[in-house]
């Protein structure tokens, strides 16, 4: 198992836009933050060291599950016929299914170390939410976890996954916290978003001094924490024998995706290699391919430092489509800039193709995946599909993120023929757009 | 972070450090059982067949050819 994670703000070519205060406009620094995360997590934020070391009692909790096993898919390759080699690299083996606890670890370590007693956060899926929970409860800290309202009555198991281990679970927009009360006031049926969610969390751990706030995705230290997963990808496929031509994942924050594709981007960018990347986003929440690349607020409360990523506007409410973990309006900074500077591809499938090739890779494999990860299995069953019409042998990389037995929900809406293809609403998004921050930079 | 080279230097040092305190215990795919072990062939006292419930006699494979390939029906006997 690896011992550091991997910086690839080392590696960049330019450096990242910094974060702004949104009341200055003036990049933000270090002390602006000690209020929402722990000095350590701040560093890592800021730092360009190409390796931080993972601490012992991190890893001595991440042998739990860790490494992952990187799986051969031969019977998905037979069954589609083709003659690329497919890998992927399977996160639900982990103690809430997902990629998700690979950050709720430290994250609860370094808050635990600085004296803090309470965690807030946000979860869409519940993935996150419920790896935060089991990371709480390692260390003995209380874990407040708002869950987006459309989730909350999706995924009832979900929430009671959090509860076992501890924590407290909130639909959100909830009359909990001023910013809930607000979108209530405004639309009583709220569906929620991850940028709603997030205000409410962030909102709580400001109130209290015993109490620090976790993001599952987006921020850079959350990506670095999943740099574990790629890094460990590439030691398996040299026990195998072989060389990645194309790497997918799947973004709705970018933490999964990061995770698998950024060791292997640092190559491509110290000149070692030139892997192809390539990042597969839902059609009706398209930030990365149909988002403006500006600053803009992580949350719909406007509580949040101004960022710039690809974004569709922080007003901009996701419909309700089940992959609850990718309807986020923005995107992490690092995969936005990344994609801004075309060092990976970036593409969208909908809803219903996703599911359809999810169920084709549980029939030949045996994994029924996350909705999220069903994304991923798309774009690789694309790429292999495409490696059979060019008559080549290519080797494709994906990360199975997580597995879907806690969306069975979603699978029986599917089998059900009720889900939908919904187009997001272009007008909604041009009226979201049209509020960005002004900001000079 | 691995660096080429270090793999397997890393990997030592995984062991050493790990070797007495390990929490996974696995095995190789080619370490997997080849046989399934029935436990019929060490019991004390062997099984009280089943019956057939209009004779009351107990039932031999061809009553169960309906319900079960064969093979599996061959098993249930051993």
């Amino acid at each position: 198992m690896p011992t550091h994670w991997y910086n690839i703000c080392s590696d960049l070519k330019t450096p990242l836009a910094p974060p702004l205060n949104p009341g200055t406009g003036e990049p933000i620094g270090p002390e602006d933050l000690a209020p929402l995360f722990p000095m350590e997590l701040i560093m890592q934020e800021v730092s360009t060291d190409r390796e931080i070391e993972i601490p012992d009692q991190v890893r001595e909790i991440y042998r739990q599950w860790r490494p992952s096993p990187l799986y051969r898919a031969r019977k998905l390759e037979k069954a589609l016929d083709t003659p690329a080699k497919i890998y992927y690299k399977y996160e639900g083996v982990s103690p809430s299914g997902s990629h998700k606890p690979n950050t709720a670890v430290p994250q609860a370590y370094y808050n635990k170390q600085e004296g803090v007693k309470r965690l807030t956060t946000e979860t869409g899926a519940g993935q996150w939410g419920s790896s935060l929970a089991f990371a709480g409860s390692i260390f003995g800290l209380e874990v407040d976890v708002y869950m987006v309202k459309v989730s909350f009555n999706q995924k009832p198991y979900r929430r009671a996954l959090m509860e076992s281990f501890g924590a407290r679970c909130v639909a959100s927009p909830s009359n909990e916290t001023e910013s809930g009360k607000a979108i209530l006031k405004d639309s009583p049926d709220s569906t929620g978003s991850l940028g709603i969610a997030i205000s409410e969390a962030v909102e709580m751990a400001a109130q209290r001094d015993d109490t620090k706030y976790a993001l599952g995705s987006v921020l850079n230290h959350v990506l670095l924490h999943q740099t574990i997963i790629g890094q460990e990808s590439m030691k398996q496929l040299e026990i195998a024998g072989d060389e990645p031509d194309v790497i997918v994942g799947c973004t709705g924050g970018g933490s999964n995706f990061a995770g698998i594709a950024f060791p292997f981007i640092g190559r491509n960018l110290r000149g070692e290699s030139k892997t192809r990347i390539v990042a597969v986003e839902p059609a009706n929440c398209p930030t990365l391919t149909k988002g403006k690349y500006a600053y803009d607020f992580g949350d719909t409360g406007h509580l949040t430092p101004l960022v710039k990523m690809h974004t569709l506007g922080s007003a901009f409410v996701p419909p309700g489509f089940h992959a609850g973990g990718l309807r986020y309006h923005g995107m992490s900074p690092l995969v936005s800039h990344l994609a801004n500077e075309n060092e990976i591809e970036c593409t969208s499938y909908k809803q219903l193709e996703c599911f359809e090739a999810g169920v084709t890779f549980a029939k030949a494999e045996g994994i029924l995946p996350a909705p999220e990860a069903n994304h991923a299995v798309k774009g690789a069953i694309v790429e292999a599909l495409k490696a059979k019409e060019e008559g080549q042998s290519k080797t494709i990389l994906f990360n199975l993120c997580g597995h879907g037995h806690f969306d069975m929900q979603a699978y029986t809406d599917y089998f059900g023929g009720k889900l939908k293809d919904q187009d997001y609403d272009e007008s909604e998004v041009a009226m979201a757009l049209a509020n960005l921050p002004s900001v000079s930079a | 972070m691995f660096k080429k080279g270090e793999q397997d230097v890393l990997s030592a040092l995984d062991q050493t450090n790990y070797e007495n305190e390990r929490i996974k215990i696995l095995l190789n795919e080619h370490e997997m059982p080849t046989h399934w072990y029935n436990i019929c062939s060490d019991l004390k006292n062997p099984l009280a067949p089943p019956l057939n419930p209009g004779t009351g006699e107990p039932i031999g494979p061809e009553d169960l050819a309906p319900l079960f390939p064969m093979e599996l029906i061959m098993r249930m006997k051993e």
